[in-house]
C-alpha cells in the first residue's frame, strides 16, 4: 500500500499517513487516534523548534547579503580544489554539528544558506543537495548528538565517552564525503563549476568577507560553551546575532526580515506536511511491534557475531526506509543493545554504529528526513527522487564507515579510553 | 472559468493570511527563546512557560502554514512515475492523489476535532506552566480541515505546472 | 480461555521496574498454565508516551501498561500531585501513607474507565542535589542555579529562595557541563543513567525522597472484563505477588548508600545531609505547595490531601 499510494504522484505525506491510518484502524483496534496523538507530541518538542530558527538563521543570512559575501570571499580559496564550494558545505556542516544535536537541524541551516548561494554561482542544484544532507548527518556524530544522549540513556552508556567517541568518526565521514567530492569532480568536470583563479595573495585579502560568519559560529558556539543556552536555545542565540550582523555588517532591512520569515514557515510547512505522514506510519508500525518482532526473530538464529552484526544492519537498512531516525533508534535499542552487546561488541564503539545506521536512514527514500528539509528549502526544484540519487554516493560512504569502524574500532575506542581510563 | 479563478483566489487570499500568523507564531519563539536567555543570564531564572509555550507556538506554526503549502503546491510528491503518463492518465492519477491527501486530511481533522473537543471539555492545561491548551489543539483540526479543502478543490482543477508555485 | 495481550512498558530492559514486569508476566503465565500471555515490549518499543496513558489504555492497543502517576499532570492534576517532594522521608512515613494513597488512586483510574489492576512501588529515591561545585547548605543553595524535574519543585524551591528552573532531562548533561544550571535534583541511585556525574561531582541529599507514588498497573477495562473469572484471578494475584517484590523500603536506605559508595569510587563526594532545620524548612514549603496544587486540580484532589496528610499524622 505505501508503495502504491506514494507512487501515485499524491502529497507524499499524505501517502505515508493515510497508510499508516489504515494500519491503525484495521490492524490495531482502530488506533487512528493514537497516530493523530503522537503527531501533536511531537510537534510540541521544545527541540525542534531549533529546525524553524536554524532555517530563518540561514534566509537571515542569505536576505542580509552576508551570505553572498562568505562564498565571494570563500570561492578563490577553492579554486584549487575540484569540487569547489561543495567542500564548504560539508565543512560548515561540522562546524554546525558542534552546536547543533540533530541531523534535521543542521540540514536546516547550512542548507538555507548555502542552497540559494551555490545556485546562484551556477553549482547543479541536486548535487548542492547531496552534499547538504550528507553535511547533515554530521550533527549526530559530532557532539552534542541527540542520537548518542538517547542511546546513553537507553543502554546506561556514558554519554561523555559516547560523545568523545563520536567525534573522530565524524571528522572521518567529513573527510569521506570531501574525498567522494574530489574524485566525483575529478572525474566529470560538470560536477561543479571552475571557480574563477585569483593570486593567492588576492584571495587571502578577500577573507575578510568570512568575517561575518566567524563572528556568528563564535557566537553560537559561545553561548553554548559558556553555559549560557542549552543546544536547542543556541538555535534562537544564532538568529539573534545574524539579526545584528545583519543589519550592521549586511543589508538587512525590516523587510528583508519579514520576507525571510514568510519564506522559513513555507519550508517548514513542505518538511511539516511530510513529517506529519511520516509520524503516523512510524507509530503505526511501531505500535504492532512489528521493528520488535523482526528483530526478536533474528536473536532466535543463533548467528555468529559478525553474520549478526550485518543482518542487524540490514534491518536497519529496512526500518531506514520508513522511520525518522531517533524513534528508530528508541525501537530498536531494547533488543539490538542486548543481542549485540551480548556477542562481545563494545557498547560505546555500538552506539557509534548505531548513530551511522541512524544516519544512513536519514538519506534512504520515502522516508528520509534529511532529504525533506532540503527539498523542502529548494522549494521543490530538487525532487525527491533527484535528491535521494545525489545523496546515493553519500549513503554508500556512510556504510562504508560503518565498515571502517568495523575493521579499525578504535576510531571510535580510542578517544574515550584516553580521556576517562 | 472566471468563478473557479475566483474560487482559487479565496483559498490562496486564506491560505497566505494563515501563513502569515504561521510567521507570526516563528517569530513568538524567537521572541521566547531569547528572552529566556537573557532571564537565565541575567536573574538565574529562565520564564517557566518557556519550554511548553515555545513548543505549542511551533504546532501553531506548523498547522497554520499547511494550508498554503497545499495552495501553493509546495508539497513533496513522488512522481517519477506519474510523469511518464500521457495526458488522460495524468489527469486520472492527478485526482487519485488529491483524494488521498483529502482522505487523510479528513481523518486527521476528525481524530484531531476528538482530541481538541476533549481538551476543551476538561479545560487541560499544559503540565509545568499550566497554559490552556484548548486553543492550541484546535489549530490542527481547523489546518488540516482547510487544508483539505484545498486539496478537493484542486482534484476538480487541472493539475498546475511541474515546478512549485512560490506565491 | 486463551488470551494473548500486549503489555507496554515504557522504561528501559536494564531498569529495575522490567525486571518486575517480566517477572509479572513469567507469574501470570505459570499461574494460567500458558493459557494467559503478555507480550512485554520494553524501551518504550511501541513509542508511546506516560504523559498519554490515561488516552491510550482507553482503546485497545495495548491491553496493559503501567504509569507512574506524576507523569499525568496534563490529563489528571490531581492524581499527578498526590504526593509532592518534600513530604516523605522514610519508610515508616511511606508505610503510614500507603493505604490511603492507593485507594486515592485506585478512584482516580476508575474515573477514565481504566482497570487499576494493582500496584509496583517505586519505593524511597533519595533526592539529593548533583553541583559542580560544593553546595553544602540551603544557604548556598540559593546562590546557584538548581534544576529540578517538574513544577511542584520549582514552586517549593523558589519558595525557599532557591533559583529553581526546568530544564529538559535531554539537554541536563550538556547544560550541567557548561554551566547553563550549577545543580540538578536528582536520585543518586539513577544518576548514572544520564551520566551526570561525570560533570557534576559534588552531592548533598536533601533528606527527603522522590515521591515515592507507587507505580499503578493499567488494564483496558473492556478486555478486563472480558475475561475469564480464573484469568482476571491470575492476573491480579500475579499483580499482588510483583507489588510484594517491588515494596522493599527498608532495603532502599541501603541502596542508596550502596550507589553513594559506587559514586564515590567515581569521584564524586557526598556532602552531609541538610540540617534538619534544613529539613523542616523544606517540608513547611512542600506542604504550602502541595496544598495550592491539590487546591488547583480541584475534583477529588482536596479530599485526597486531606486522607493522606492525617494518615501522614500531625508534623
Ligand atoms: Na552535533
Ligand atoms: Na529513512
Amino acid at each position: 500500500m505505501v508503495t502504491a499510494t506514494v507512487l501515485s504522484g499524491a502529497v507524499l505525506g499524505a501517502a505515508l499517513g493515510l497508510t499508516g491510518f489504515a494500519i491503525l484502524h484495521f490492524f490495531a483496534g482502530g488506533s487512528t487516534r493514537i497516530g493523530v496523538q503522537t503527531v501533536w507530541n511531537t510537534l510540541n518538542e521544545f527541540t525542534l523548534t531549533a529546525i524553524p530558527l536554524f532555517i530563518l538563521l540561514g534566509e537571515l543570512l542569505v536576505a542580509s547579503g552576508l551570505a553572498r559575501g562568505v562564498y565571494r570571499a570563500l570561492a578563490p580559496i577553492f579554486a584549487r580544489l575540484p569540487g569547489g564550494l561543495l567542500h564548504t558545505n560539508i565543512a560548515v556542516c561540522a562546524v554546525f554539528g558542534a552546536v547543533s544535536g540533530s541531523s534535521m537541524s543542521v540540514a536546516a541551516a547550512v542548507g538555507s544558506v548555502a542552497y540559494p548561494e551555490l545556485k546562484s554561482r551556477g553549482y547543479d542544484p541536486a548535487q548542492t543537495v547531496g552534499t547538504l544532507a550528507a553535511g547533515g548527518t554530521l550533527g549526530l556524530l559530532i557532539p552534542p548528538s541527540l542520537s548518542l544522549l538517547i542511546y546513553g540513556a537507553l543502554t546506561d552508556t556514558s554519554i561523555g565517552r559516547l560523545f568523545l567517541a563520536g567525534l573522530l568518526p565524524g571528522l572521518m565521514m567529513a573527510g569521506l564525503f570531501m574525498a567522494w567530492i574530489l574524485v566525483a569532480a575529478l572525474r566529470n568536470p560538470e560536477f561543479a563549476p571552475a571557480e574563477r583563479r585569483v593570486a593567492l595573495g588576492e584571495a587571502l585579502r578577500g577573507l575578510a568577507g568570512v568575517l561575518p560568519l566567524i563572528v556568528l559560529i563564535v557566537a553560537v558556539l559561545g553561548s553554548l560553551f559558556a553555559g549560557l543556552a542549552t543546544p536547542t536555545e543556541a538555535a534562537g542565540v544564532g538568529v539573534a546575532a545574524s539579526l545584528l550582523l545583519g543589519f550592521t555588517l549586511g543589508e538587512l532591512t525590516w523587510r528583508g526580515c519579514l520576507a525571510a520569515l514568510l519564506g522559513t514557515v513555507r519550508t517548514f510547512a513542505v518538511i511539516a506536511m511530510v513529517f506529519i505522514g511520516a509520524l503516523v506510519l512510524a507509530q503505526a508500525i511501531s505500535l504492532l511491534g512489528l521493528p520488535q518482532q523482526l528483530l526478536a526473530t533474528v536473536a532466535e538464529w543463533g548467528l555468529s557475531r559478525w553474520l549478526l552484526l550485518l543482518v542487524v544492519v540490514a534491518v536497519y537498512l529496512l526500518l531506514g526506509m520508513f522511520f525518522d531516525g531517533l524513534s528508530m533508534m528508541i525501537m530498536t535499542l531494547p533488543l539490538v543493545f542486548p543481542l549485540l552487546t551480548g556477542v562481545g561488541f563494545d557498547a560505546v564503539w555500538l552506539g557509534v554504529v548505531v548513530t551511522l545506521m541512524i544516519e544512513v536512514g536519514m538519506l534512504t527514500p520515502p522516508v528520509g528526513m534529511n532529504l525533506f528539509v532540503l527539498v523542502g528549502i529548494t522549494g521543490g526544484e530538487v525532487k525527491l527522487g533527484e535528491a535521494a540519487l545525489a545523496a546515493l554516493p553519500y549513503w554508500i560512504a556512510l556504510l562504508a564507515g560503518v565498515a571502517l569502524l568495523c575493521l579499525f574500532p578504535g576510531i571510535a575506542t580510542w578517544l574515550p579510553s584516553v580521556a576517562f581510563g | 472559468m472566471p468563478v473557479a479563478l475566483k474560487v482559487d483566489r479565496v483559498l490562496l487570499g486564506i491560505s497566505r493570511a494563515l501563513l502569515a500568523l504561521s510567521a507570526a507564531a516563528c517569530a513568538g519563539i524567537l521572541g521566547l527563546v531569547v528572552a529566556a536567555v537573557v532571564m537565565r543570564y541575567a536573574v538565574a531564572a529562565p520564564f517557566w512557560f518557556t519550554e511548553e509555550l515555545a513548543g505549542l507556538l511551533l504546532s501553531a506554526l506548523a498547522f497554520l502554514a499547511l494550508p498554503f503549502a497545499m495552495a501553493g503546491n509546495a508539497n513533496i510528491r513522488v512522481t517519477l512515475l506519474t510523469d511518464r503518463l500521457p495526458p488522460l492518465g495524468r489527469r486520472i492519477a492527478w485526482v487519485i492523489g488529491q483524494l488521498i491527501m483529502v482522505a487523510f486530511c479528513a481523518i486527521f481533522a476528525w481524530e484531531s476535532y476528538g482530541l481538541a473537543e476533549f481538551t476543551w471539555r476538561l479545560s487541560l492545561m499544559s503540565e509545568q506552566a499550566r497554559l490552556p491548551l484548548g486553543p492550541w489543539v484546535a489549530l490542527a483540526p481547523a489546518g488540516l480541515a482547510f487544508t483539505g479543502l484545498v486539496a478537493a478543490w484542486a482534484a476538480l482543477r487541472p493539475p498546475p505546472a511541474e515546478k512549485a508555485q512560490h506565491l | 480461555q486463551n488470551v494473548e495481550w500486549r503489555f507496554h512498558n515504557s522504561y528501559a530492559p536494564t531498569r529495575i521496574e522490567s525486571q518486575h514486569v517480566r517477572d509479572l508476566a513469567a507469574d501470570l503465565r505459570t499461574r494460567t498454565n500458558g493459557r494467559f500471555t503478555l507480550n512485554v515490549f520494553e524501551g518504550n518499543a511501541m513509542n508511546l508516551r506516560d504523559a498519554d496513558m490515561l488516552r491510550t489504555m482507553q482503546g485497545a492497543t495495548p491491553e496493559m501498561s503501567f504509569i507512574w502517576p506524576p507523569f499525568l499532570g496534563r490529563d489528571d492534576a490531581a492524581m499527578s500531585s498526590i504526593l509532592v517532594f518534600g513530604l516523605i522521608r522514610n519508610a515508616q512515613e511511606l508505610t503510614r501513607v500507603m493505604p490511603a494513597l492507593q485507594e486515592s488512586l485506585s478512584q482516580g483510574i476508575r474515573r477514565w474507565n481504566i482497570e487499576p489492576v494493582g500496584y509496583m512501588q517505586l519505593g524511597l529515591l533519595d533526592a539529593a542535589i548533583f553541583c559542580r561545585s560544593p553546595v553544602r547548605t540551603l544557604e548556598e543553595l540559593r546562590r546557584v542555579k538548581l534544576r529540578v524535574g517538574s513544577r511542584e519543585q520549582v514552586e517549593t524551591f523558589r519558595a525557599l529562595g532557591v533559583a529553581a528552573q526546568i530544564v529538559p532531562q535531554q539537554e541536563l548533561y550538556a547544560a550541567m557541563q557548561t554551566g547553563v544550571v550549577d545543580c540538578a535534583l536528582y536520585p543518586p541511585r539513577i544518576v548514572h543513567t544520564i551520566s551526570l556525574q561525570e560533570v557534576a561531582k559534588h552531592a548533598t541529599s536533601t533528606g527527603f525522597a522522590f515521591p515515592p507514588t507507587p507505580y499503578i498497573i493499567l488494564a483496558n477495562q473492556a478486555r478486563f472484563r472480558a475475561l475469564s473469572a480464573d484469568n482476571r484471578a491470575a492476573l491480579q494475584a500475579s499483580a499482588a505477588a510483583i507489588e510484594q517484590r517491588s515494596a522493599r523500603f527498608e532495603q532502599d536506605a541501603a541502596d542508596d548508600e550502596a550507589s553513594r559508595e559506587r559514586l564515590r569510587g567515581q569521584g564524586v563526594t557526598f556532602h552531609p545531609t541538610f540540617s534538619e532545620a534544613e529539613q523542616q524548612a523544606i517540608r513547611t514549603a512542600a506542604m504550602g505547595t502541595w496544598e495550592t496544587l491539590m487546591r488547583e486540580a480541584g475534583g477529588q484532589g482536596p479530599a485526597w490531601r486531606a486522607r493522606i496528610q492525617s494518615a501522614l499524622g500531625a508534623n
